[in-house]
């Protein structure tokens, strides 16, 4: 059993429960335990770094620094399972570590609510962990049920891989597609694999996020995917969401399940779709899920 | 935007937009640029920019300050760092943006296209201080109020979806940490006030 910081995230909550739930079913069999800070806060997203940048690491910083006093041995690993989080904590931390002045200046800040960051923490996106600190024998002990009949499209986003990040390549990854195929399901190809899911244009430019959001479906639909499988909130939630929109500016139909990969190695694990919420995604997966036997 | 090229000869070039942008931190690398267009043919969403990512560099080089804190370009940037891990350059042309951003906020530069951008960015760090999360449903509903009630008509079916399945937190829950993040933002701007 390996003891992670866990920082959730706003959508966690709300309107990703159903990655909540499926983290829930399949993170301890996994040997994962996720303890969460306490009373963390917002990391301050995309929206918040328009504002000004000291601002928006000082209130992502909060959690680092409340990471690294709880922490047993003085060094945390902080683990995202989303992107967005993940990308803000991550650049937070390497950010301090080149720029004295910004570490300085974002201490100053947190000293204001009795805090302060000392530099020791590790950021780590959520899949990561699932596929690089799980032993492979014991993911395979795990296994119960067959996806071989499954077509899968791994689709990483663009936070995950990229700016700092230590995971895989930042334009062509390959590490979930091949986690994929260890749970036994088939993988497409899909070359959109780290292109932008629109992100917070699903609601300043729903057009143009229309447009974004149809290449990504349309990649997945022409090379027979199943599903799309995501590891980030707003990535499955701009690709659920928004497909009659994105089939309208594409002018053809779209009704293709996106997961979250937690789902999928809860389904490989035998664990009922209801437990993982599969059926609170907006697109049904039934087709996909008469598949596994 | 046609209008936006044609005028270039009319605009008054600002010789110390440059040098604004190159004390920044991370705002040195402005002067790295090799024009080579990279960051254009990576960006997912150029096509909609009334400037491409590379012109923005060469107009911030030359100090037509007007033209890039009037452009729509940084207000279409999602944010998604293509550009910036492919750059030959290894400028930080995202973090470039978000600057460019920070001055067009704080000077009252206001591209139409941008409106809704910058409510958004608004209500976000607004609903961060009222509840140290971020509240996704009241974050919509507060945008939607701001921009037009009638764009907010075309997602009541995903609204009634999420309704139903639990995953729109109604009331919110106000964090614990609230109290620290205000600290934190005040001695943050207090700050922010002194730098030169």
């Amino acid at each position: 059993m390996t003891r992670y910081t866990y920082y959730p995230g706003c959508s966690l909550g709300a309107t990703a429960k159903p990655y909540a739930a499926s983290i829930a079913a399949t993170a301890l069999p996994l040997g994962i335990e996720l303890r969460e800070i306490e009373d963390w806060n917002c990391c301050g997203a995309t929206a918040y770094m328009s504002y000004d940048h000291v601002e928006a690491f000082s209130i992502a910083s909060r959690n680092l620094a409340i990471a690294e006093k709880t922490a047993e041995d003085g060094g945390a690993q902080v683990v995202a399972p989303c992107s967005a989080c993940f990308a803000v904590l991550n650049n937070a931390v390497h950010y301090m570590a080149e720029d004295p002045k910004l570490f300085d200046r974002v201490n100053d800040a947190l000293s204001a609510a009795g805090l302060r960051y000392e530099g020791n923490v590790k950021v780590r996106h959520l899949l990561d962990v699932y596929i690089n600190d799980v032993p492979e024998e014991l993911l395979k002990s795990k296994i119960t049920k067959n996806l071989e009949m499954v077509r899968l499209a791994p689709y990483y986003g663009c936070q995950i891989v990229r700016p700092k990040n230590e995971f895989d390549h930042y334009d062509m990854p390959t590490k979930f597609d091949d986690y994929l195929e260890l749970l036994g399901a088939q993988v497409v190809y899909y070359p959109v694999k780290t292109k932008c899911c629109a992100g917070t244009f699903i609601t300043t430019q729903p057009e143009i996020a229309a447009r974004m959001i149809g290449l990504l479906l349309k990649s997945a639909k022409d090379r027979g995917a199943d599903a799309v499988v995501t590891c980030c909130p707003l990535c499955q939630f701009n690709l659920d969401n928004f497909q009659k929109e994105a089939g309208e500016y594409w002018n053809q139909e779209f009704n293709i399940p996106i997961l979250y990969f937690t789902q999928v190695v809860g389904l490989a694990m035998g664990i009922p779709p209801g437990d993982l919420e599969i059926d609170d995604h907006r697109v049904s997966a039934d087709a996909l899920l008469a598949k596994i036997v | 935007m046609a209008d936006i090229r044609i005028g270039l000869w009319l605009d008054q070039p600002d010789s110390h937009f440059l040098d604004e942008i190159l004390a920044m931190p991370g705002g040195e690398a402005a002067a790295a640029c090799i024009q080579c267009g990279t960051c254009s043919g990576a960006c997912p969403t150029v096509r909609f920019m009334d400037s491409s990512p590379r012109e923005i560099m060469a107009f911030v080089r030359a100090g037509y300050r007007d033209r890039v804190l009037n452009s729509n370009t940084i207000w279409m940037c999602a944010s998604c760092y293509s550009c910036y891990v492919r750059c030959p350059k290894e400028i930080k042309i995202t973090d470039f943006m978000y600057k460019l951003k920070q001055i067009a906020m704080r000077e009252g530069y206001k591209n139409p296209d941008a409106k809704r951008a910058r409510i958004l960015s608004k209500e976000f760090a607004d609903n961060v201080k009222s509840l140290g999360r971020n509240n996704e449903m009241w974050l919509l509903l507060k945008y939607f109020l701001s921009t037009g009630i009638f764009s907010a008509l075309k997602y009541t079916g995903m609204g009634l979806s999420l309704l139903r399945t639990g995953r729109l937190e109604i009331f919110p829950k106000k964090s614990k940490s609230v109290s620290d993040v205000r600290k934190i933002i005040a001695k943050s701007r207090e700050e922010a006030a002194m730098r030169p």
